[in-house]
């Protein structure tokens, strides 16, 4: 075992490394295209085995990348953002094929305006498409995930592919204590793929996806894959188990973080959790019995899970680092659906917007968040959705709005 | 950073890092960290950790309700600005077309719809013009003319070949 210093996208190259992956379809964008650099250049020198094809865009990459699959060599591939909408066809086409491959996510926000810091919308967008989906929220996890992806998404009572996810930036460029696993633990973790019927060949054609119509035999396909994605839950607890035994690492379906003894809870995804973990060791040392929760699987949602670690709390501050145009929190909603009607569900479940685009959420925002949803308890009204955004940013967006009309001014538009 | 980071495990991972580039690119940099890290010395310990921010007493966040405005002011387009005809992308450029009069067969579209910065302006004559301030020189109109009428010059073998 190696403790080393590696960016997320670091992390996620030597996930695949050491899960000795057979094929790599990739196709650039920014901030996942060094884990491909990094693979292709582990292939070229020869310290990795497997084979790197460039494909002409996101679209055939996840097509090549389902083919592959098809074929029963274990595959990984990696994107982003409008990357993954591009792919977006063949995202949901090739999770109803029912072959096992690994796809990182490397969170960024989505156009328009376009910007390339992370929020989950892009990943969110593929939240019902069949992929599993893990959130991680540092470089360990991405490479310990990765790991743990490729046994979820081989077992035969799941045969699904999974979505690893990390954010942009905060974790795609940022460097931080990893331990490598030794490849002899990997391999013992996770052996060599076992395709059993997966045998799809060039020059022998089978039927790869069957055309059908009448919504009886779709609805059977369908459904199929839901059972499939529900019975993940069950298997990655397996996994995470024998995953800590092997390397003494243990990541839940839903990280728990000082929530046993908590009244509120902030429940977030993704890197900036540790944000809010900091501040609830500040909120401890003041006396304030706060603490998170942070599913790491999506999909399959552990709502059970979320069910027993909420039941008995007060009030729980929902932080959604994106954003359903017309809705609100997609994990607002989730909770919302999860928690309806249990015996025990906290009566204020308070939805935040923060860190769309990379926005920061500063630790006072959090201490804000928890009082917000604290005064709520205590008056039985739950508060409105409230963005996470302050006066000296709206000044900000006046001033450039000032100068984007003195330009439009200039070419005789109507200002 | 100093006095965090020695200069011993700077220069390791500056090997480590840039190994594949190559031992003159890594000696090279070493080079560079050695002379920073020495410039830098008389400064060590300026940059601190910042402190915690206390949970019990601390300035809570300005929040402001998000007032609605109508697209025409929240939409984000910026119709002015002409920016990209200012920055000179030109000077990207490695490999220069250039076209052959003698050759072109004024047929006018074919270079300039296919260059991808509309680099390629046609006058009311039929004749294509390259505009250098903004040619990337990516050499598609040179693969595309069908009367093989533009040439790719390496940028710095211009003076010589037009002079000569």
């Amino acid at each position: 075992m190696t403790r080393t210093l590696l960016t997320g996208n670091g992390a996620a190259a030597w996930g695949g490394r050491l899960a000795r992956v057979d094929y790599i379809p990739a196709f650039p964008i920014t901030p996942q295209t060094e884990i491909i650099e990094t693979l292709s250049n582990w292939i070229d020198s020869g310290e990795m085995a497997g084979r790197l094809v460039m494909l002409e865009s996101e679209h055939s990459m996840l097509t090549a990348a389902g083919g592959a699959a098809a074929t029963g060599v274990r595959v990984l591939s990696a994107t982003s953002s409008q990357g993954l909408l591009y792919a977006m066809e063949m995202v949901y086409t090739v999770a109803g094929w029912r072959t096992p491959f690994v796809l990182i996510n490397v969170s960024r926000g989505l156009s328009s305006p376009i910007t390339l810091e992370p929020d989950h919308n892009d990943v969110l967008a593929a939240r019902d498409s069949g992929f599993l989906q893990i959130h991680c929220a540092t470089c360990q996890e991405v490479l310990d995930t990765t790991l743990m992806a490729f046994r979820l998404a081989e077992d035969k009572r799941v045969r699904l592919p999974v979505i690893v996810n990390m954010d942009g930036f905060y974790l795609s460029f940022t460097r931080e204590p990893v331990e490598l696993p030794e490849a002899g633990a990997v391999d013992a973790f996770l052996p060599p793929f076992d395709p059993e019927n997966i045998v799809f060949r060039a020059s022998t054609p089978t039927s790869q996806a069957v055309a059908v119509l009448g919504g009886s035999p779709y609805s059977y396909f369908r459904y199929e894959m839901h059972l499939a994605a529900l019975n993940a839950l069950e298997v990655y607890d397996e996994i995470s188990k024998a995953f800590a035994q092997q390397f003494g690492r243990k990541h839940d379906s839903i990280e728990s973080y000082q929530s046993e003894d908590a009244d509120i809870l902030f429940v977030m995804m993704g890197c900036f959790a540790t944000k809010a973990k900091a501040a609830i060791d500040r909120l401890r040392d003041a006396g304030k019995a706060v603490g998170l929760l942070r599913p790491r699987l999506i999909r399959p949602f552990p709502a059970e899970h979320m069910q027993r670690l909420l039941a008995g709390k007060r009030g729980v501050a929902v932080i959604d680092q994106n954003l359903s145009i017309g809705k609100g929190g997609v994990l607002h909603s989730e909770l919302a659906s999860v928690l309806y009607g249990q015996k025990g569900a906290p009566p204020i479940l308070a939805s935040f917007i923060g860190g769309l685009g990379g926005r920061d959420i500063s630790a006072e925002e959090f201490f804000e968040m928890a009082e917000v949803t604290r005064r709520a308890v205590d008056s039985g009204k739950t508060p409105p959705p409230r963005l996470l955004y302050n006066r000296d940013e709206l000044r900000e967006i006046r001033k450039l709005q000032a100068v984007a009309h003195v330009e439009r001014q200039e070419l005789g538009e109507k200002p | 950073m100093l006095g965090v980071i020695s200069r011993d495990s700077l220069a390791e991972a500056i090997r480590a890092e840039l190994a594949t580039l190559g031992a003159e690119i890594v000696d090279k940099n070493l080079e560079r960290a050695e002379s920073a890290f020495q410039l830098m010395r008389d400064h060590s310990g300026c940059v601190m950790e910042g402190e915690d921010v206390s949970a019990a007493n601390y300035n809570p966040p300005d929040w402001v309700d998000l007032p609605f405005e109508e697209a025409s002011k929240s939409a984000p387009a910026i119709h002015a600005g002409l920016t990209s005809v200012e920055v000179k992308t030109g000077l990207w450029r490695t490999l220069r077309p250039v076209i052959d009069y003698d050759r072109c067969k004024r047929c006018w579209w074919v270079c300039s719809t296919f260059c991808p910065d509309s680099a390629i302006l046609v006058t009311a004559g039929g004749s294509p013009q390259i505009d250098y301030d903004h040619c990337k020189g990516c050499m598609i109109c040179v693969a595309q003319c069908p009367s093989h009428a533009i040439e790719a010059i390496w940028e710095h073998e211009v003076k010589e070949h037009l002079g000569g």
